[in-house]
């Protein structure tokens, strides 16, 4: 690393710590950081400092926001009687882009791994439990990912919501819309099956 | 009196195409439908020739688990590419391996994103002096042996068994690390309820598999020995139950486990399920293992093998390719005939050192390859 002055070579090995980004990359990246404008730098610089400060987690769903309470939460157009769990923030913003669900979310920021160490209480599922038991809501969705650590978060909760007499449902996997059958790979057929219905 | 019913042939291997791979630097082949033997002295390719074939129907080598080993020395990358015949439609599979990148896999061309995904294309039956282990070693290499070809010709099946094993690896880290965390010990039962969904359907599957291997091996191995001996395989399952219904299989599975979890807790790891299954092998009311002699070994080997191939016709209506690594030169006369005689319209590849007693069984069509140092002469 003798290359570089010890400064640029402090800013390659701090943008490479980011997602996505190699040693290339955060080479490429740190010397066009150094061929912008001051005002520029300080503009990025800054930014990234305000998000990091700003954001905070929704008080009611723990989805990210810059404010006590989320957008989402606090728009009155929404169904608040049903609530999405959602392992991340950003599968929010994947079911906000269908249009279709009114209701509220639910961020679990994780799902149950005992690999990683993860158990319930290190995601928010006390914080889900809370609002249960404050607001009238109907329906639970569970949205987590189709992957077993995705599964067990979702049996997980639902053994917990099911006493209290709250309809809990899981999202459908199968099939992907405007595909064709003979194209879906025999598991993802074969899931597909299993969760039939009739019409 | 068995009369073994051969079916139109309508899987052979046409051609095999390497570059980089192993010994050989380039080599295009166009093989038989028939018989294929490739002989030659020791270390000069031969079984090479099989491992590429096995690999592209498997996407692992038989020998090694180390795929860089694949790429011929002083390169850095290799290409086996396979043409084979289905049902008169021509089809390749091909691999490509670079040092430091992710292995390739393609399927008439379009890239696989997974390995299991090559599969059920190209079927074999692989036939090595190494597969003893199967007689001779531990469960693991058993069950390794039943779910090659179980995940051959269901899909579902790989699927079942790697989601398995992943949850088997969840619950493992639970017991026996979870003490520091009680609140993850309290998730014990939704990895149980996984465990088990996947677990029974492995061994539903399991259970079929081995009735029909059981009838099919029995019937081979008496052929083989003229009725003097009497081969068993029986399926040492995790749980004791006679029944395949689903439902009773894993309501069977659910008391073994959970009688089981305060022992789990003790010892740290998960000991009912089907991670810990076995099959025996009896000849004569006699575990193969411990009281066979060395050609019982070798003969009960030999009617699992052709019983393999036979499953895979019924499963998946055309014969697999079979591939006999070095095993033929080890078989007497009458069970060399016997195998002639089964694998006549059957395409099969064979290595051999020598091939003068090919000539006293009376074939009369097969193909010759002689393999000199990475060269192949016809």
């Amino acid at each position: 690393m003798n290359y570089y002055a010890a400064p640029i070579a402090r800013l390659i090995e701090e943008l490479s710590k980011l997602p996505g980004v190699g040693s290339k990359t955060a080479q490429r990246l740190a010397f066009h950081i150094l061929d912008m404008s001051g005002g520029d730098v300080e503009q990025l610089a800054k930014a990234i400092v305000t998000a990091k400060r700003s954001i905070k987690y929704c008080t009611k769903c723990c989805n990210i926001t810059d404010n006590e309470i989320c957008n989402i939460c606090s728009n009155e157009k929404r169904d608040p009687a049903s609530i999405c769990v959602v392992e991340d923030a950003r599968d929010v913003i994947a079911m906000e882009k269908t249009r279709e669900f009114k209701g509220l979310y639910h961020v679990l920021h994780g799902a149950i791994s005992p690999m990683e160490g993860i158990g319930p209480e290190n995601i928010r599922i006390k914080e889900l439990l809370k609002r249960l038991g404050e607001e009238d809501i109907k329906e639970v969705i569970l949205a987590t990912n189709p992957n077993i650590e995705g599964e067990a978060t979702a049996m997980y909760i639902s053994r917990l919501i099911k006493p209290l007499g709250i309809r809990v449902t899981r999202i459908a996997h199968g099939i992907p819309v405007g595909g064709d059958l003979e194209y879906a790979d025999e598991v993802t057929l074969m899931k597909a099956l299993e969760g039939r219905r009739e019409i | 009196m068995v009369i073994y019913n051969i079916g139109v042939l309508i899987l052979y291997v046409k051609s095999i195409n390497l570059k980089n791979y192993r010994n050989y630097d380039e080599l295009y082949i166009n093989l038989k439908d028939g018989i294929n033997i490739f002989y030659g002295q020791n270390a000069q390719g031969k079984t090479n020739i099989i491992e590429s074939i096995y690999l592209l129907s498997t996407g692992k080598s038989h020998r090694t688990q180390k795929d860089l080993e694949l790429i011929r020395w002083g390169n850095d990358e290799c290409k086996v590419k396979v043409e084979f015949e289905r049902d008169n439609n021509i089809n390749s599979v091909e691999m490509y391996l670079k040092k430091n990148n992710k292995k390739q896999l393609k399927v008439n061309g379009v890239r696989l994103s997974k390995t299991g995904e090559l599969l059920g294309n190209l079927v074999t039956v692989i036939f090595s002096p190494d597969h003893m282990k199967i007689i001779k070693e531990g469960p693991s290499e058993r069950r390794r042996f039943i779910d090659i070809i179980l995940s051959q010709v269901k899909p579902i099946y790989y699927y079942n068994l790697t989601q398995y094993l992943k949850v088997l690896d969840q619950r493992n880290n639970l017991i026996s690390e979870g003490w520091n965390n009680p609140e993850i010990l309290k998730t014990i039962e939704i990895w149980d309820e996984q465990l088990l969904d996947y677990g029974s359907r492995i061994i539903r599957e399991r259970k079929l598999f081995l009735n029909n291997i059981n009838i099919m091996a029995n019937e081979i191995h008496k052929v083989i020995t003229n009725s003097k001996e009497n081969l068993k395989i029986s399926y040492k399952c995790c749980i004791n139950i006679d029944s395949e219904d689903i439902a009773l299989v894993k309501a069977r599975y659910r008391e073994e486990l959970n009688k089981s979890r305060n022992m789990d807790y003790r010892r740290g790891i998960t000991q009912v399920g089907p991670h810990r299954d076995d099959i025996s092998l009896y000849i004569n009311e006699k575990e193969v293992r411990t009281f066979g002699s060395q050609g019982q070994q070798r003969t009960a080997l030999l009617s699992l093998k052709i019983a393999e191939l036979k499953f895979l016709h019924a499963e998946t209506q055309s014969y697999p390719v079979l591939l006999l690594d070095d095993v033929f030169s080890e078989l007497d006369t009458q069970r060399q005939k016997y195998l002639i005689n089964f694998i006549k319209d059957i395409q099969t590849v064979i290595t051999s050192t020598d091939v003068e007693y090919f000539k006293n069984l009376n074939i009369n069509d097969y193909s010759l390859f002689n393999v000199i140092d990475g060269k192949i002469h016809t």
